[in-house]
C-alpha cells in the first residue's frame, strides 16, 4: 500500500463541468451523469445530446 | 371559495401588475431578484408573457405569490407570521379527509385537452441562465403508493421538452420517489398529475412534512380547517385525485426505465443544481380553468423559500417540542436557505437546548441550529448575530455531528457525499442558580418603560423621510 496523507481541512469541489461538443458551453454535471451507463448529456444552450466520456470535462 | 383568484382579488394592493409584453424567457426572475435584495415582496402578475414562438399568451403569470411571510399568514388566517410555527404543527396534527368533487363540476375541469395537449402553450418561465428550457416550478406531483393507495403531493421541477413530454425530477428521498420505484420495480409505469396554482393556504397544506405514507390531502384540510375539495382525475380516475380548485393540471405516466438529462437548475440554495437524471413523463391530458392562471414559483427566492421555510418551521415546532418543553418559537430564515434554524427557548433545563437542538438536527436539511433565549427575536438576524457574540464559548456550547442525512444539493458536501457534518450551538444564558434570582449574568443594557414611551411619543411626530438608514 501506497503512502497515502488525508488532507482533512483541504477543500475539494463536488460538481464536475462539461463542455459541449457542439458550442463549447460550459455546464456542471452531477457525477452519475460521467456514468456510461447514465443518459446522454444534453447542453442546456444548444440542446446537442452527447455521452461525456468522449468530451471534455474537468 | 378557496381558490388563488379569490386570494388575489382579496389584496389588490399587494400585487405588482406587468401590462407589457415580456419574453418568457428571464425577464420575470430577474425583476422577483431585484424585489429580493429590495426587500419587497409583491405579488407580480405579468399579463402578457410571450412565448418561444413570438405570440403573446393569453394565460397571465402568477409569481411571488409567497415571497412574503405576512402575506402568507393572512392567507392562513393568522395576525402574526411570527407565531406560525406551533399553530401549523397543530393543525397538520388534525387532519380533515378530502371532499370529493364529480368530474365535470370541478373548475379545473372546464376545459380539457387531450390529443390537441400542448405544453409550449402554457406560459412557462425560463429562469436562469445555463437552465435549459423551461421548467414548471410550481407543479404539485401528485402520485400514489401501490401498496396502500395513500396519496403523495410534492412541488418537483418538470422540463418542458416538446408538446407532451417533460422531465420530472423527484428528489430521490422523496416520497414521490418511493411511489415511482415500486411502480417500475413492478415493470408498471407510474401514474402521476401534476396540479398547479391554488390558494396560499392549500399551498401550504400541501406542503406539511409528513410521514410516508401519510395523506397530504387531509392535512391540507388541517390547515385549511375545512375539507379539501378534490376530482378524480381524467387519465388515472379515482387513483390520482387532484385539487378540483387549482387552476391547471397536466396528467400523465413515467415509463419504466425512460430517462432523460435534466437540468441543470436553479435550486432552493442559490446555486443551480447540475444536471442530472431524471424520469420522461408522456401528458396524455391537460385540463384547465377557462381562464386559468399559470403560476411560477422564484426558485431559490424568498416565493419559493417561505412557504416550505414556514412549514418546516411547524415540523421542527413538532420534533422539538417532544423533547424539549421549554421550546417556545422556531424560525428557519431565508437568509440560511433551508439550512439553518432557531430555536427560541424559555429557560431551559439543564442539557434542554442541547437536546432540542439535537432533535432538530435529525431533520435531514438542517445543517445548522442555533438555540437562543426567550429576549432574542428568531425574526431579527442582529439579535441572532448579538447572542453568538455574547452568549457563546465555542469551545463549550458548540457540537458538531457527522454523518447524519443532509441535502445532496447542499455545494459545500465533499465530492460523492452522502452525509453531511451539522453543528449545534447552545447560545442560551446559564440556567439561574435558585427560583426567582436574577440569571448569573449581566443584565441586558435597557431603557425604563416610561422613557420608551416618551421616546416613542418623540419619534411618531418626526419627519424620518431623509434620515440615512447606514
Amino acid at each position: 500500500m501506497g503512502n497515502r496523507t488525508v488532507f482533512l481541512h483541504e477543500k475539494g469541489g463536488n460538481t464536475a463541468w462539461l463542455a459541449c461538443p457542439g458550442c463549447s458551453c460550459w455546464f456542471p454535471v452531477a457525477p452519475r451523469m460521467l456514468d456510461p451507463a447514465a443518459p446522454a448529456c444534453i447542453c442546456p444552450a444548444c440542446h446537442t445530446e452527447f455521452k461525456p466520456e468522449k468530451h471534455a470535462a474537468t | 371559495m378557496v381558490d388563488l383568484r379569490t386570494f388575489l382579488a382579496d389584496h389588490p394592493a399587494a400585487v405588482f401588475h406587468v401590462e407589457e409584453p415580456v419574453a418568457a424567457e428571464h425577464v420575470l426572475t430577474a425583476l422577483q431578484h431585484q424585489l429580493d435584495a429590495a426587500g419587497r415582496f409583491p405579488i407580480v402578475i405579468a399579463n402578457r408573457v410571450r412565448l418561444t414562438d413570438g405570440s403573446v399568451s393569453d394565460i397571465p403569470v402568477v409569481t411571488n405569490l409567497t415571497a412574503s411571510r405576512e402575506l402568507v399568514a393572512t392567507a392562513l388566517g393568522l395576525a402574526d407570521h411570527r407565531r406560525s410555527a406551533a399553530w401549523f404543527s397543530g393543525r397538520t396534527g388534525r387532519p380533515v379527509p378530502p371532499t370529493l368533487v364529480k368530474q365535470g363540476d370541478a373548475p379545473v375541469q372546464q376545459v380539457v385537452l387531450q390529443q390537441d395537449a400542448d405544453l409550449g402553450r402554457l406560459p412557462v418561465l425560463t429562469q436562469h441562465e445555463l437552465e435549459p428550457g423551461p421548467y414548471l416550478t410550481a407543479a404539485h406531483a401528485t402520485t400514489r403508493d401501490p401498496d396502500s393507495g395513500v396519496d403523495n403531493t410534492a412541488i418537483q421541477r418538470c422540463w418542458i421538452r416538446g408538446p407532451r413530454l417533460m422531465t420530472w425530477f423527484p428528489y430521490p428521498s422523496s416520497h414521490n420517489a418511493y411511489n415511482l420505484r415500486k411502480y417500475w420495480a413492478r415493470g408498471e409505469s407510474c401514474p402521476v398529475a401534476f396540479w398547479i396554482g391554488h390558494h396560499p393556504a392549500v399551498l401550504m397544506g400541501t406542503q406539511a412534512k409528513l410521514a410516508y405514507p401519510q395523506s397530504h390531502w387531509e392535512a391540507a384540510g388541517g390547515v385549511l380547517g375545512s375539507a379539501l375539495r378534490v376530482v378524480p382525475s381524467l387519465t388515472h380516475g379515482d387513483s390520482i385525485l387532484v385539487p378540483a380548485d387549482a387552476e391547471i393540471v397536466i396528467e400523465g405516466f413515467a415509463r419504466p426505465d425512460r430517462l432523460s438529462a435534466d437540468g441543470p437548475f436553479g435550486e432552493y440554495t442559490g446555486y443551480l443544481g447540475p444536471q442530472v437524471t431524471a424520469p420522461l413523463v408522456d401528458v396524455t391530458c391537460i385540463t384547465r380553468r377557462r381562464n386559468a392562471m399559470y403560476h411560477d414559483y422564484g426558485s431559490g427566492l424568498t416565493d419559493m423559500l417561505v412557504p416550505d421555510n414556514m412549514a418546516m418551521e411547524g415540523k421542527l415546532y413538532g420534533m422539538v417540542k417532544a423533547v424539549a418543553p421549554s421550546l417556545q418559537n422556531v424560525h428557519v430564515p431565508a437568509s440560511g436557505r433551508r439550512f439553518h434554524a432557531y430555536l427560541q427557548m424559555k429557560e431551559p433545563q439543564a442539557g434542554e437546548a442541547r437536546d432540542a437542538i439535537t432533535a432538530a438536527l435529525a431533520y435531514r436539511r438542517l445543517k445548522t441550529v442555533i438555540a437562543i433565549d426567550e429576549d432574542v427575536d428568531p425574526f431579527s438576524p442582529d439579535e441572532v448575530l448579538w447572542s453568538l457574540a455574547t452568549r457563546v464559548q465555542w469551545s463549550r456550547d458548540s457540537f458538531a455531528l457527522d454523518g447524519l442525512s443532509t441535502s445532496t444539493l447542499d455545494p459545500s458536501l465533499p465530492g460523492g457525499a452522502q452525509t453531511g457534518s451539522k453543528l449545534g450551538i447552545d447560545a442560551t444564558l446559564p440556567p439561574r442558580l435558585r427560583p426567582g434570582a436574577p440569571r448569573p449574568v449581566p443584565p441586558r443594557a435597557a431603557s425604563p418603560e416610561q422613557a420608551r414611551a416618551r421616546a416613542a411619543e418623540l419619534l411618531a411626530g418626526a419627519d424620518a423621510g431623509a434620515w440615512p438608514r447606514d
